[in-house]
């Protein structure tokens, strides 16, 4: 899913839509699309296309690939436990970072463990290294 | 306690419980502990940390190639070695930043505040990026980002000093960190009935989305014992907007030091 000040990637685009992202850019009372040259995939100058230049961009710095709207987090650790030491976890949280909520269960690692690295090429998590 | 060799995976989309992907390289490590985390949009790196059965803190980085699955090679050396670090990465640039290292000064370890970088396009060994704020350690092992801008949350410096502040860096270019705001959930209540907050947070681990980042639990100083606990806050900034954290909701249970990331 796209970020959520992402311009829609399929349907309809409206004018307000492009003026309401790329707004610093604008220059006239009433929109124009040739306000918008450079923005988005849109040219630096001739014909624009709504669905083209526009679907899925935005006036921020371009997103990697690897994220995503779906956060995971894996494993971890509980301090403090009866004896005072911490508690090795192997539960993995998600959680929408659209919006405000809590995190839900997505299932659990192979083991407990904390202090590991987790990556992502957007579509698959991995988990490596750490302690249990 | 054991350092691990394993390396786990899942489907973003789908939830269930994950699979076996391979292990570290285990021909010459026996595991590694407390590491950093970066990644392109094809390899996955773990960055430093403590390795081998006796402990040995490293200057290693390895590596996976995210659609496939196998073990851990050699991707290249770290400025400087250390544990309990953090990374932060686009697609083309990868960045690690904090740890603690062994330089045993006046019976304690000693932090560094030293950001190296490299680049994804072919292995090969970090370079000089410039400095954190301050000497730390513990912050989120991934970093929030958006594709130009990486935000590191909270950490530790000398021995047990939390630290409450953000700071970011512009992945594309070199330098020092900047302040971003302050990492700040005030007045709530832990499981052993103490205050907690705003005296700092480590260990938190993050997620973004390009445009919102969150930081998941971490560590916090306690009034009483047992001194520092774990959390289940979850704090959000807007990354390309520096100021402090808002409450975001809480995670499943009181935890710190996740292995962190997002998609789909």
């Amino acid at each position: 899913m796209p970020p959520d000040d992402e311009i829609t990637g399929s349907g309809q685009i409206k004018l307000t839509d492009i003026y309401a992202e790329f707004t610093g850019t604008h220059s006239n009372q009433e929109i124009q699309l040739s306000d918008y040259h450079d923005e988005g995939n849109a040219p630096a100058s001739g014909e624009i296309q709504l669905a083209a230049d526009f679907y899925g961009t935005s006036s921020g710095p371009p997103i990697p690939g690897f994220l995503g709207a779906r956060g995971i987090g894996a494993g971890g650790n509980l301090y403090p436990v009866g004896d005072g030491n911490g508690y090795m976890k192997r539960l993995i949280n998600y959680k929408a970072i659209t919006s405000n909520g809590n995190a839900s269960d997505f299932g659990d690692l192979t083991d407990d463990v904390a202090y590991a690295a987790g990556v992502s090429n957007g579509s698959r998590f991995i988990q490596m290294a750490g302690e249990d | 306690m054991g350092r691990k060799t394993t390396i786990d995976y899942l489907t973003i989309a789908s939830t269930s419980n994950a699979s076996d992907f391979g292990d570290l390289r285990t021909q010459t490590h026996m595991g590694a502990a407390n590491v950093g985390a970066s990644n392109s949009n094809t390899y996955g790196l773990y960055l430093g940390g403590y390795k081998g059965t006796s402990g040995g803190q490293t200057t290693d980085m390895e590596y996976v190639t995210m659609a496939s699955t196998g073990n851990t090679q050699f991707w290249g050396s770290l400025t400087v070695a250390g544990w309990q670090c953090g990374g932060i990465s686009n697609p083309t640039r990868g960045i690690r930043h904090g740890a603690i290292y062994a330089t045993w000064q006046g019976g304690q370890y000693v932090d560094n505040n030293k950001i190296g970088y490299w680049s994804f396009a072919s292995t090969g060994n970090a370079s000089d990026f410039g400095n954190l704020v301050e000497n730390m350690n513990s912050m989120s092992s991934t970093s929030v980002v958006d594709g130009s801008r990486g935000v590191m949350g909270g950490g530790q410096k000398d021995n047990y000093d939390y630290v409450e502040y953000m700071q970011y860096v512009t992945i594309d270019s070199t330098g020092n960190a900047t302040d971003f705001g302050d990492m700040v959930i005030y007045g709530q209540q832990n499981t052993w009935g103490n205050m907690w907050g705003p005296d700092g947070n480590y260990w938190p681990s993050g997620v973004s989305n390009g445009t919102r980042g969150e930081f998941w639990g971490g560590v916090v100083p306690d009034d009483a014992y047992p001194s520092r606990v774990s959390i289940d806050a979850v704090q959000y900034i807007t990354i390309q907007s520096a100021g402090n954290a808002t409450d975001a909701g809480n995670l499943q249970d009181e935890i710190h030091s996740m292995a962190s990331s997002s998609g789909d």
